[in-house]
């Protein structure tokens, strides 16, 4: 009696957990709703496994997301300071709303000295000419 | 009498007729496919300006030239303003496209390491404008470029 070959069965299956598993760590990551500035110049090559700080825009108000998670302006320090220390040569890019007041951003900034960053990436997109 | 010729397979009649199998490498090709489509879709065409975060510190006294320290001092108030200082100067104040003239013509034939770019915004001004400093600085060659804030060093 033939059997039923469920090797293309499998495949499809292993297919869809590896993409689901990607999309959903870059959809943590990259999709909070945020418009970037636009910058025609800049480094393209950066490696994976940054720490992704997003500022993200609410009427006059930002939240701070990192993996999908808000962190509130007092623990923003300490979970950079955490992720610092446990991968000291992680970089970090901050993925901040065009139209936010800089005040927005300066307490996130002073939060990444605060954690011994000496360096953060500001995120833009990418416009012609670049 | 033996058979002169071997007789043909089923599968080996179908191969002659219709030639090899496509449909596994399409499937494998369209996934590839989809996966490098949907990637690009979320990866989005992205750039990274690296921007210092200064901190007051005490060093030793060095006694190499100090590269020159250009910034632009950012206020907002309709439009952005900017006051220019060549180190520790008064400084000029400018409209955003005066500023990048002046950093072009400032930097364009030195040596773009020569020089320290710090971007000192007031709050109200927009984080697009503070990044628009940085991609002129890093379009110019310039890789030490700083935020600076309140906690930051005297501007």
């Amino acid at each position: 009696m033939a059997k039923i070959n469920v090797t293309p069965l499998i495949d499809v299956v292993m297919v869809l957990i590896v993409f689901y598993l990607i999309v959903g760590k870059l959809a943590s990551d990259r999709l909070a709703r945020v418009e970037l500035p636009g910058s025609r110049t800049g480094k393209g090559d950066e490696p994976a496994g940054a720490l992704v700080v997003n500022v993200v825009k609410h009427g006059n108000a930002a939240e701070v997301v990192i993996d999908g998670n808000s962190i509130g302006a007092g623990q923003l320090a300490a979970t950079l300071k955490a992720a610092n220390d446990t991968h000291p040569d992680q970089p970090v890019h901050l993925r901040a709303d065009r139209s936010l007041p800089f005040s927005r951003i300066e307490p996130v900034l002073q939060a990444c000295r605060e954690a011994g960053l000496k360096s953060v990436k500001l995120v833009a997109s990418r416009e012609g000419g670049g | 009498m033996k058979h002169a010729f071997r007789p043909r397979s089923a599968r080996a009649v179908y191969e002659m007729q219709t030639g090899p199998n496509m449909t596994p490498m399409v499937d494998v090709v369209m996934v590839i496919l989809i996966f490098f489509m949907a990637s690009a879709a979320f990866l989005g065409p992205e750039w990274f300006l690296k921007s210092s975060l200064p901190v007051r510190a005490a060093g030793p006294a060095s006694t190499e030239k100090p590269p020159t320290r250009l910034t632009f001092a950012l206020t907002h108030n309709g439009g952005t303003q900017v006051v220019y200082k060549i180190d520790d100067d008064s400084g000029v104040p400018m409209s955003m496209d005066e500023a990048h003239e002046a950093l072009k013509a400032k930097i364009s034939g030195g040596n773009p390491e020569g020089f320290i770019v710090l971007v000192a915004p007031s709050p109200e001004v927009p984080y697009d404008d503070v990044v628009k400093i940085h991609e002129w600085a890093a379009a110019l060659g310039v890789s030490k470029v700083g935020i600076l804030d309140e906690a930051s060093p005297p501007r």
